[in-house]
């Protein structure tokens, strides 16, 4: 362009810029348009501006657009994993107080899950187990909230799966253990602490779930959910809590003896302990079979005439337990010589073996108040109850193996022992 | 402490807050130079100032209802100005029957007119400016009286910018054979 023109250009350009607005009409539109701007923001326009959007503002304001191809796609990955964090909080938060049956459970189960892969993939075994275990603490906890506060039956399924996930968590961290075990003691040695402890409280809430279930009339529980359905489930679920809970003290006690600093004391204890929880279990459970068999003779005695099926049923059960009992009486005793002679690993291997026949007799024991159920309702169901004996007779042949393992130990404690006190 | 916000920085906020205070830092930014720039195009005083209010409320509204991109605030002022000013025209034509393209001739107020009859130059150019038709006169007013780069001019016209260097291209060959022929060849 020419500079004359250009001169020209510029001179009209500093003749117009002499002109400005005044500056009552500046100040008074100024005020007037923040007004008028102030009235359309309100708080809830404010509100919907998320985290999200800001982040987006910024980029289109600040990042040139060229860079923006690239810029985009990495906003929109840093946003996934910022919201699927962020997600993780509440919906953990949600579900975490929900129950078998409510749509929120199941959420809380996959956010576990989830919780239990990471673990995995980290090669963090340590915390595996423990997230195991905590997680059976929470199922356990779960169920005996539902059994006692009566929730309606459709929950079944849910309480099922509930108890299968407990059994299912249990049965890992025990599987953990095992693996750790192999790898480095100390480690081993504290989760079997936490699966011990945990183990107690899982314990107590399945017992606790046993009596609740008990009190519930077949009538409230409705059809097709009979008493025995949660009862078994607890029975079955006791016994896998258990079996990992004497391999946790197992563990303890031969990390303890290991280690010089370990007072050997305070691990007896803890076998005396559960060799007596498990002696107090039976002893109930006998208690509970002699009034059950009693009635059931009782009742039997009122009738006119009694089937021969009926009464070797009813002798056939009551045999079985009391055949059951003296093996169990026979390996509390040598556990208990075991213990004294401070041959701690076997005496765990004892309460282990007691804790087996201890399910076995619950099984009895089942069968027993079944038998009363039925003979009290005038129902000859001979078939069901031979053929509850037939599956209760297997177990009671493999005691002979347990008892003779305990005998083996016993004999050859009496003759190794060093008294380590 | 008063803080010097770059454009950006109180366009985010208007966004990304809704800040209204940092609006009002935008308008006193821009209100003189956009009053100027409306008033050369209108005229009247009193018209300039209520299409200058009409264009910073319309920006605010755009800007809070943003969903997409803002590169440069003082194009999107003045591309908004552009517009009042063409739908004022619109309406003005409508009632007198005039063409748009005749009223949206540079005709400056009294003040401005006053300014540039004192000066040989000015009043020369504005004379010069007057005969070119609007998209000429357009190009050469953001280009030269406006300072705005091609790139801005772009965003206010809405065209590429190649379509905007041609325009201009054509603009100044077309000032320079209306100015006096010793001119043209300078």
């Amino acid at each position: 362009m020419g500079s004359v023109l250009k001169k020209q250009l510029k001179t009209l350009k500093h003749m117009r810029e002499q002109v400005n607005p005044s500056s009552d009409w500046k100040a008074q539109n100024r005020a007037q348009l923040y007004s008028q701007i102030g009235n359309t923001v309100n708080q809830e326009t404010l509100q919907k501006t998320s985290a999200f959007d800001t982040l987006v503002h910024a980029l289109h304001i600040f990042v040139p657009r060229s860079l923006q191809i690239v810029a985009k796609p990495a906003l929109a990955c840093i946003a996934v994993i910022g919201l699927a964090t962020a997600g993780w909080g509440v919906g953990v938060r949600a579900s975490s107080d929900s129950l078998p049956g409510e749509a929120l459970w199941h959420v809380k189960i996959a956010f576990e899950k989830t919780e239990i892969a990471v673990a995995d993939v980290t090669k963090n075994k340590k915390k595996e187990a423990v997230l195991q275990v905590k997680f059976a603490g929470r199922r356990a906890q779960e169920i005996k909230d539902v059994v006692v506060q009566q929730k309606p039956t459709d929950t079944q399924k849910s309480l099922n799966t509930a108890f299968k996930q407990l059994k299912t968590s249990i049965k890992s961290a025990s599987t953990v253990l095992d693996e750790v075990k192999t790898i480095s003691l100390k480690d081993s040695a504290e989760i079997a602490e936490v699966i011990d402890s945990t183990s107690e409280e899982i314990l107590s809430n399945l017992e606790e779930t046993k009596r609740a279930a008990k009190d519930i009339s077949p009538a409230q529980q409705g059809v097709p959910t009979p008493i025995h359905g949660i009862v078994s489930e607890v029975d079955e679920a006791t016994l896998v809590v258990e079996d990992t809970s004497i391999k946790s003290i197992g563990v303890i006690v031969e990390t303890g003896l290991a280690d010089e600093n370990t007072d050997t004391a305070l691990l007896k204890e803890k076998v005396v302990q559960k060799l007596a929880k498990v002696s107090t279990h039976i002893e109930a459970v006998e208690a509970d079979v002699a009034t059950a068999v009693s009635s059931t003779e009782a009742v039997m005695a009122t009738f006119t005439s009694t089937t021969l099926a009926q009464t070797t049923s009813t002798i056939a059960v009551k045999e079985q337990f009391a055949t059951t009992k003296e093996r169990a009486d026979q390996i509390v005793d040598k556990t208990k010589i075991l213990l004294e002679q401070n041959a701690l690993l076997d005496a765990v291997q004892g309460v282990q073996e007691l804790t087996v026949l201890k399910g076995q007799l619950d099984e009895v024991a089942k069968q027993t108040q079944q038998t009363l159920v039925n003979t009290s309702a005038g129902v000859t169901n001979t078939t069901a109850v031979t053929t509850t004996n037939a599956t209760t007779t297997t177990p009671i042949i493999k005691d002979s193996t347990s008892s003779a393992k305990v005998d083996e130990n016993v004999q050859q404690s009496n003759m190794t022992s060093t008294t380590p006190n | 402490m008063k803080v010097n916000f770059s454009d950006k920085q109180l366009v985010f906020r208007v966004i990304a807050k809704k800040d209204p205070d940092a609006y009002a830092h935008i308008y006193d930014r821009y209100v003189d130079a956009l009053y100027r720039f409306i008033l050369f195009k209108v005229s009247e005083r009193e018209i300039a100032e209520d299409l200058t209010s009409d264009v910073f409320l319309k920006t605010w509204q755009y800007l809070i209802e943003y969903t997409g991109e803002i590169e440069n605030i003082r194009s999107l002022l003045y591309k908004i100005a552009r517009n009042r000013i063409i739908d004022f025209y619109r309406k003005r034509a409508t009632m007198s029957e005039s063409s748009l393209d005749q009223l949206t001739q540079p005709i400056p107020d009294s003040a401005i007119a006053e300014a540039i009859k004192q000066n040989a130059e000015a009043q020369h150019m504005m004379k010069l400016l007057q005969q070119l038709k609007s998209d000429y006169q357009e190009v050469i007013m953001l280009k030269y009286i406006e300072g705005f780069s091609t790139k801005e001019i772009s965003q206010i016209l809405e065209k590429n910018q190649s379509a905007v260097r041609v325009t201009l291209y054509r603009a100044i060959k077309r000032l320079k054979s209306l100015s006096s022929p010793e001119l043209e060849d300078v």
